[in-house]
């Protein structure tokens, strides 16, 4: 018979923590006081606005309003503009410390695809309480073909006609994409500029921006790691810690403004973004409801080609290709 | 260990002005942090939470206090419960997640032979509210004083000692209901033994 004493006694032995892991978490924690000496030397930015929600140009969202299924689309689009209220904090030194580590995991690995003819992206989404699949070729020169079954209710491929890399109020092609700076101190005014007023603020948008060219986007190593270097110092980048995504991969997570990235740590590498909650409707008034959107990125590389797609798929714009 | 013969107390003093420092308390407290950690949320979890306490800990330097007991501890471990809330909060999607969750129940089981000593320990420790059980378990796992228990939880000592006392009362009629027990003992904390 145990009382509770023992209970308790019994369960409070667990082994010690292991040289290595003793190391790692010391290198962990020397790398956050590095940056907070560099931050308590550089003055705060001022609080912004208060938080609106960042218009996001998923693709998605870009091609969903033309197409047939418009209903399955508009629960994907208006995901993005679910209200929020998180405030403007100042830099978060731990999600700071995150975006920095993910951005030297990225730099380190291999690649650069200034040639390819497509960089092909597989993920799987939910949103309204339904899982969809979505497989998107962007073409380097010509036309883009996407799959995806929550726009057009099945996976026939359809042509998205020639297509660009958002950035605020600029749309970059891909040659254009690879002659970004990679230095993030030149990188950022460059992206700044480029917004050109979208989106609710500056910065609210160069958070989306980011997060827009480390999706579905050829971006090099080297570039992604002057976006998460950028998105290290954007003011209200909170750390929301440990996340499992519906695949069951565990990353870490990083949020501002409700808008949150998943990120494996180990490379860099995005793993999921969410943005609100993908089961459940709000209703928007007049019938409508606003779901929020979860995207798990399950792979994206270059690839030679592209589904061929039936001549009798109409464009995005309307117009048959 | 470090070379810093400095006391918590003297290193929590200077931590506003001196964040380095931090590195020192690293040095002497990580393991027992680490071990807070893995009773709680299992030894791989521990492993990548122990240095969010230690980074949240910097943020949280100004506001730091050193409890009369001298030692640094209280306050890491209630650093690491929050820590802890916000690993268990995200570890599930954000919509699906128990609230105030601080333990990972498998990772206690894995620590007891018996399904039913599994059982008995669920049952009285799940009678307890959040911050009660979290209480009992700074003492009886942490080995921490009533007092230094409170600095953690952020709560008065008096109501420390009284909690103490209720959830113990509370824990230990659960386990009674739960397994006819006539005779128990309760952890006892060590300033209540002196």
């Amino acid at each position: 018979m145990n009382s509770l004493n023992e209970l308790l006694s019994s369960t409070a032995g667990v082994d010690d923590i292991t040289p290595v892991a003793l190391h790692n978490g010391r290198v962990a924690f020397d790398l956050a006081l590095a940056d907070l000496a560099k931050s308590e030397s550089s003055a705060p930015e001022p609080h912004q606005r208060p938080a609106q929600r960042p218009h996001r140009r998923k693709r998605t969202l870009f091609i969903g309003a033309s197409v047939a299924a418009v209903a399955a689309v508009a629960a994907a689009t208006t995901a993005i503009v679910l209200s929020g209220n998180s405030p403007n904090a100042g830099i978060s030194l731990m999600a700071a410390t995150v975006l920095r580590n993910a951005g030297k995991a990225a730099g380190a690995q291999q690649g650069g695809w200034p040639n390819a003819a497509y960089w092909h992206t597989t993920s799987v989404y939910e949103t309204g309480g339904k899982i969809y699949h979505r497989d998107i070729w962007i073409a380097h020169h010509g036309n883009s073909v996407l799959e995806d079954d929550g726009v057009f209710g099945n996976m026939t491929p359809n042509n998205l006609g020639s297509d660009v890399f958002d950035v605020g109020g600029t749309g970059l092609t891909w040659d254009q994409l690879y002659a970004l700076p990679t230095d993030p101190a030149k990188l950022e005014p460059v992206l700044q500029s480029d917004i050109k007023g979208a989106g609710p603020n500056p910065t609210a948008e160069l958070y989306t921006v980011v997060g827009d060219l480390l999706r579905e986007s050829p971006a090099p190593p080297a570039l992604r790691e002057a976006l998460y270097e950028i998105a290290a110092g954007i003011p209200g980048v909170k750390l929301v810690g440990h996340y499992k995504d519906a695949l069951g991969r565990t990353g870490t997570a990083v949020e501002r403004d409700g808008e949150t990235l998943v990120i494996d740590p180990a490379n860099g590498e995005l793993l999921a973004d969410i943005s609100g909650n993908p089961k459940t409707g709000i209703s928007c008034g007049g019938g409508c409801e606003e779901y929020g959107a979860a995207y798990m990125f399950v792979s994206g590389g270059p690839a030679t080609s592209a589904p061929v797609v039936p001549t009798n798929k109409a464009r995005p714009g309307g117009a048959a290709s | 260990m470090t070379g810093d013969q400095r006391s918590d107390g003297e290193l929590l003093a200077r931590l506003p002005r001196q964040p380095e420092l931090m590195g020192t308390l690293y040095e002497r407290h990580a393991p027992a942090v680490f071990r807070y950690l893995a009773r709680r949320a299992g030894p791989a979890p521990a492993e990548d939470l122990l240095s969010e306490v230690f980074i949240a800990a910097l943020d949280a330097r100004k506001r730091v206090v050193a409890h009369r007991s001298g030692s640094a501890l209280p306050w890491l471990y209630g650093i690491a419960i929050n820590v802890l809330r916000h690993y268990f909060r995200h570890r599930q999607p954000i919509w699906a997640v128990e609230p105030n969750q601080v333990v990972d129940w498998d990772a206690v089981d894995a620590r007891l032979d018996a399904e039913a000593q599994r059982r008995q320990l669920r049952v009285a420790l799940c009678s307890l509210s959040e911050p009660d059980r979290e209480l009992l378990l700074l003492v009886a796992w942490e080995g921490l004083t009533s007092s230094e228990a409170a600095e953690a939880l952020g709560i008065s000592k008096v109501a420390a000692r009284s909690r103490l006392h209720r959830a113990r009362h509370r824990a230990l009629q659960a386990l009674h209901g739960s397994h006819g027990l006539t005779a128990v003992t309760t952890p006892v904390s060590r300033e209540e033994t002196s």
